[in-house]
């Protein structure tokens, strides 16, 4: 079993593995620039040691640096989080050679399916439906062959970068005529932003939805696949809200979404917990987008949904950290069944009224909300001041409720409680959108934001 | 008659002491009653003690400028790792308590997963205090090194 385990990351995940970890009896190491003296993790660890100025780069994403922490804490083992280090295969490998445990899937994992042509073709390989596209990366933007393949996915088709996401590199083609300059626009803005030019082509699907499903895997080729998450409402490709289950996914569905996420576990021999996303049209067709070889944000809207025969409860960072202990998981698919319906709110120090401008500063007042079925993840107290060199991500706000329009109550009732003066926060514009008619009726796609909240404006 | 100038003589007299009346009678009988004004008396009374205090400020300044001169100056670790004091046991430190360092001058090396990085003396002064072992680990910004600043 994991002795001491370093956190390489902050705020409000650190303070959730944190607490994960000390409930399993491990050690914390917790890491932190010279901007984050009063961050909470810091305060919540054993131990805690500064490894960098602000600036990420000589910090958080500094591998010598969280390394030699580790060596100077003797902690056996680093969670990587999510963003920062969790899908750099190369610190993967480097805490391998310096015998640290990662808490996390192997290199060959993360390589795998970090570059997404390559992610597809397993995809596929593996028997998981992907979007009719080209499969091959584009080497010649003149090849006159292209031109015939793309009038064969049809249009409106989408461009996208291979190496990344976030909607960098990325471009909808609607005609022919667009096709060339969007083509090299996309090729150039993902060279710029990943490093690469790669880019591949496939159909676009209109007013899609947004659905993933959660994956645990141990050591031992146990898979393990839960309920779906909705995570449509997106502005400019972040998650904003994120739900479980799919209010359009039926039963026969939710059984082929997990067995296509367990297919592809299966096929590259995934260990710990991951996300297999898909696009899914109005029909309810789906198909594979990307897998994402890490625990993610909205891990606790599982966490709150999934009820697990004999277990009951279910913490995915504790499993983790068991999983990378050699541990197996103690149930399968079969032993889980979905307890009501939850929904989670990503509240940002941003200003909605201002574009989402980064609103950093002194937190004056803070009342968290509570309750029956509310629970909130956060590195904030009052009286903290966020810095402004990391993300604006706040706090989690995520609430269960034995149905739908129960957990739309619930989450509206905890979003008036919480209050936090001194900074901006999206805490306004989540209640709007809990609000839209469209939401409540479940019609809901990634372009939900533009077709019904921006017109308002 | 009292005159002017015997008056004066009264007055400079009364000014020289801590009297706060003076009755002066004339062999006519002529009573001339002098009376310390009391603002001035204030004044001499402040005189007397600002001469007391400049005198043992005028003691007590010496020894705290001779501190003053002295100024500390803290280096710390320009990042996370091993803190070492020399290239290898077969080298001689690069500083000892007492050394005179230079400004740019290497006084010690932090070493992180084979990479070494030089910690640079910023100023020039004589190492007062080593606080870190040779081969102990260091946080980033952690202060190693106390100098004793030369004089500009």
């Amino acid at each position: 079993m994991i002795k001491k385990l370093l956190i390489a990351n902050r705020g409000e995940i650190a303070v959730r593995i944190i607490r994960a970890a000390k409930e399993l009896g491990i050690k914390t190491v917790a890491i932190y620039s010279e901007a984050d003296k009063d961050c909470l993790h810091t305060i919540l660890a054993d131990e805690k040691i500064c490894i960098g100025p602000a600036t990420a780069s000589e910090s958080y994403l500094s591998i010598p640096n969280i390394i030699s922490a580790c060596e100077a804490t003797g902690a056996d083992a680093v969670h990587p989080g999510y963003g920062f280090l969790a899908e750099n295969t190369y610190f993967a490998e480097v805490c391998e050679a310096c015998g640290i445990t990662f808490v996390g899937p192997t290199k060959e994992n993360i390589q795998k399916m970090g570059d997404k042509i390559e992610a597809k073709k397993i995809a596929k390989k593996a028997g998981v439906p992907i979007v009719p596209g080209i499969e091959e990366p584009i080497d010649n933007p003149d090849d006159p062959e292209l031109n015939k393949e793309i009038k064969k996915i049809g249009f409106p088709l989408i461009i996208k970068a291979a190496l990344g996401g976030g909607g960098k590199g990325m471009r909808i083609v609607h005609s022919f005529d667009t096709f060339k300059i969007s083509l090299l626009t996309a090729m150039e803005e993902s060279k710029k932003a990943f490093g690469s030019d790669k880019v591949y082509i496939e159909k676009y699907i209109e007013e899609p939805k947004h659905v993933e499903v959660q994956v645990l895997a141990d050591k031992k080729g146990n898979v393990v696949a839960f309920p779906e998450r909705d995570c449509s409402v997106q502005r400019r490709h972040q998650k904003l809200i994120e739900e479980s289950p799919c209010p359009i996914v039926d039963e026969r569905t939710r059984r082929h979404l997990a067995r296509a996420a367990v297919k592809l576990c299966e096929e590259i021999e995934y260990i710990s917990a991951g996300t297999v996303e898909f696009i899914m049209d109005k029909k309810g067709n789906f198909y594979f987008m990307e897998m994402n070889t890490r625990i993610q944000v909205e891990h606790p809207v599982t966490e709150m949904v999934s009820l697990i025969k004999k277990k009951k409860g279910l913490d995915l960072i504790k499993e983790q950290i068991l999983i990378a202990s050699g541990e197996k998981i103690g149930f399968s698919t079969d032993d889980i069944s979905i307890a009501g319906h939850a929904i989670e709110c990503r509240i940002n120090a941003e200003d909605p009224d201002k574009d989402f401008i980064p609103s950093p500063g002194k937190i004056e007042e803070l009342i968290l909300p509570g309750g029956n079925g509310v629970r909130v993840d956060t590195h904030i107290y009052q009286g903290y001041t966020i810095p402004t060199f990391y993300d604006s991500l706040i706090a989690k706000l995520i609430v269960v409720g034995s149905n739908r329009n129960e957990a739309i109550k619930k989450m509206l009732r905890a979003l008036d409680e919480f209050k936090i003066t001194g900074i901006k926060t999206t805490i306004p514009f989540h209640k709007k959108v809990l609000q839209t008619q469209a939401f409540i009726e479940g019609d809901v796609s990634t372009n939900f934001l533009q077709k019904y909240i921006y017109e308002q404006v | 008659m009292v005159s002017l100038e015997e008056l004066k003589k009264y007055i400079d007299f009364l000014s020289t002491t801590d009297i706060e009346e003076l009755e002066v009678v004339s062999p006519e009988g002529e009573k001339i009653m002098l009376k310390r004004s009391e603002v001035l008396s204030d004044v001499l009374s402040l005189k007397q003690k600002k001469d007391t205090q400049t005198q043992t400020k005028i003691e007590s300044v010496k020894p705290e400028q001779q501190v003053e001169e002295k100024k500390e100056f803290v280096i710390s670790s320009p990042m996370v790792g091993k803190f070492l004091l020399s290239t290898s046991k077969d080298h001689p430190p690069f500083i000892v308590v007492g050394a005179q360092v230079k400004q740019g001058q290497k006084i010690a090396i932090i070493e992180t997963m084979r990479i070494f990085r030089d910690v640079i003396s910023p100023k020039n002064g004589v190492v007062k205090k080593i606080l870190v072992e040779d081969g102990q680990f260091v946080e980033y910004s952690q202060p190693l090194v106390v100098l004793e600043l030369n004089e500009e």
